[in-house]
């Protein structure tokens, strides 16, 4: 399937509006109209059009500060029971503001990681690959090798992160627990190897504050790869597991991200255009069942891709300097665990003056309200985390 | 399903002695830094004053390591409450404020079977009538503030508040903190707050 004629951002320059599609690296304007008719950025801009009406029809509240959830996030479901009708979900209890435009350079960059701590390394990764682009500043291609790695570590982690509390919403609490296990004891080796556990303080304009030895990072991932298979192939054969995830929360629509995306078939992954990984052949990894079994095989599936590209990023390394050509209106971009985040950036006096991200969870969380519809109210937290999506990366840039 | 049992046999035991050992890691930059030399220290949040870093205002990124290095210690927190408390589980319900997610994380990564809080009595709970505890994470938002006081008001007392990670004491590098808004009975520093040194935390205002 084809996504390329999605639009999955847009943004305000001057007087004019401008876009990002999908499959293209520069931004193009974008008549007003086109932009109103976008029908997956509602809840963004607070208008809640999921409400549902109808006999015995109620409103219930789940959230805005709940167990059950990692993050603030307010749910209304409309329900005559069990079944969800319909949910508009309101992430701006938790509505962050982040300055970081006319910022000094480093802080912006300290900002940048903190806006999403999951992921913080992509994001550090996109602001530092756009800022070096925009200032033509080369990086050596072991920067570039080492960024791709600890990139793929993180969405290791991520994804075992996911399939642990898909595990844990299906009852097999003990493939939970061993997955949060091995999460715990990789976060434990990327801290003795870089000396944090979610990677804050590593990345650099122009490089690494703090260097790391490839090939230790590359076995315990390695062994870590081992150690989830093992756990993934009892999964398969567990039918209480399959059957709970099977058929819950299917969504096909082409302005998802990321595994979401993937799961329905979509097979669009920005690691194909980024030059960062333009030497590095993979296959992309799609499913077509679109629930949250398709989500599960296709983190299975992309665990094993990540070490593929690790392994064959070292292989790969150059003794030149990294530095892609520039291209006329460029659309920053990074694959972050969750999906594609792409980025607008202006400078002006070596400072940014202008700033729009877009993340995954912008898409996904509506793709989620959509697919939540006939499933039941238990559902919702793994279903919920099996999209990625993250609130915090909802805040705005300033 | 015979695979599972087998599987965590293999493993062994994970779970660590801590508090009754020592703790096998830490997050090295999440611990508070201290001076490795005599020159003058860079921080972006302005957190070392003489040579001490404030363990409220440090965001653990390491941007003084020419002069400064981590301390390695569980010592980043800090209590203000001096009466133990008498019961034997103590149940915590978290509340997210603004934070970047890894907060978040961190403290449910104590239930993980490398830290099993529970081998402790240390329990999440989903509603804050049945908590001991608050653990307040994140910057201020408007939007979180009556949330916020209502949760303090539901609670049984006596309550201890916690204030959690660099934003919700300083505000770190992101925003405003938490401090004006509730009066903490322990505040752990730390960006994120390293789990041993969450468990030590919590094990101290206790008052075990
Ligand atoms: S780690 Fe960062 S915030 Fe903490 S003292 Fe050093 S420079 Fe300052
Ligand atoms: S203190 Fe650090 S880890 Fe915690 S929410 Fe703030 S930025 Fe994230």
């Amino acid at each position: 399937m084809n996504s390329n004629q999605i639009i999955s951002g847009f943004f305000k320059k001057g007087q004019d509006y401008f876009c990002i599609r999908d499959n293209s690296r520069s931004f193009e304007p974008c008549p007003i109209e086109e932009i109103k008719n976008l029908d997956y950025f509602h809840a963004l801009e607070k208008e809640y059009k999921h409400n549902a009406t109808g006999e015995n029809v109620f409103r219930f509240n789940y959230g805005p500060s709940t167990g059950g959830m990692v993050e603030t996030v307010d749910f209304k479901i409309y329900t005559y029971g069990e079944r969800i009708l319909s949910v508009d979900i309101l992430p701006e209890f938790k509505r962050r503001e982040i300055k970081i435009t006319h910022e000094k350079l480093d802080n912006a960059l300290l900002k940048m990681e903190r806006l999403n701590g999951f992921h913080s390394f992509s994001y550090s990764t996109l602001l530092c690959s756009s800022l070096e682009r925009l200032e033509g500043i080369g990086i050596p291609d072991d920067v570039r090798v080492k960024r791709i790695l600890l990139m793929e570590t993180e969405r290791i982690i991520s994804h075992i992160f996911k399939t642990a509390r898909l595990c844990e919403a299906a009852s097999q609490n003990i493939a939970s627990y061993q997955l949060l296990a091995l999460r715990e004891k990789m976060m434990r080796s990327v801290a003795e190897i870089t000396g944090h556990r979610y990677m804050f303080g590593i990345n650099k304009i122009g490089g690494l504050y703090r260097d790391f030895e490839p090939s230790r990072l590359i076995q315990m991932v390695k062994e870590a790869v081992r150690e989830y298979s093992q756990i993934r192939d009892g999964l398969y054969v567990s039918r209480i597991f399959i059957d709970r995830i099977e058929n819950t929360c299917k969504i096909s629509v082409p302005f998802s991200r990321g595994p979401t995306m993937r799961a329905s078939g979509y097979a669009y992954d920005y690691r194909k255009m980024d030059p960062y990984y333009a030497d590095l052949d993979f296959s992309i990894v799609t499913e077509n069942g679109s629930d949250s079994l398709a989500r599960f095989q296709v983190f299975a599936g992309e665990i094993k891709t990540s070490l593929e590209i690790m392994e064959r990023a070292i292989e790969q390394k150059n003794a030149d300097d990294f530095m892609p050509e520039p291209l006329e209106n460029e659309i920053f971009g990074v694959e972050t665990p969750s999906g594609d985040a792409r980025m607008f950036l202006e400078m002006e006096d070596n400072k940014i003056s202008n700033i729009y991200l877009r993340t995954p969870s912008m898409l996904n969380l509506e793709a989620f309200a959509r697919g939540i519809c006939g499933n039941v109210k238990t559902d919702i937290p793994f279903a919920y985390e099996s999209f990625g999506i993250w609130i915090s990366e909802l805040g705005e840039l300033l | 399903m015979k695979l599972w049992p087998i599987n965590s046999l293999r493993k062994g035991i994970l779970t660590t002695k801590f508090p009754m050992g020592k703790n096998e890691t830490i997050s090295p930059w999440s611990t508070l830094p201290v001076r490795r030399n005599d020159s003058e220290p860079y921080c972006p949040v302005n957190a070392i004053n003489m040579g001490k870093v404030s363990l409220e205002k440090c965001i653990s990124c390491g941007r003084c390591m020419e002069s400064m290095e981590p301390s390695l210690r569980l010592d980043n927190f800090e209590k203000f409450r001096e009466k133990p408390l008498l019961k034997r589980s103590f149940k915590i319900f978290p509340i997210d404020s603004g934070t970047c997610g890894a907060c978040n994380t961190e403290l449910f990564s104590i239930g993980n079977p490398y830290y099993d809080a529970t081998r402790l009595g240390i329990f999440f709970v989903n509603t804050p009538k049945q908590a001991d505890a608050l653990a307040i994470m994140g910057v201020y938002g408007e939007e979180m503030e009556s949330v916020i006081k209502k949760a303090v008001e539901v609670m049984a007392q006596p309550a201890v508040i916690i204030l959690f990670g660099a934003c919700a004491l300083s505000g770190g590098i992101i925003g405003r903190g938490l401090r004006d808004l509730v009066d903490p009975d322990l505040i752990i520093g730390g960006c994120p707050p390293d789990p041993f040194v969450i468990l030590n935390a919590l094990e101290k205002v206790r008052g075990r």
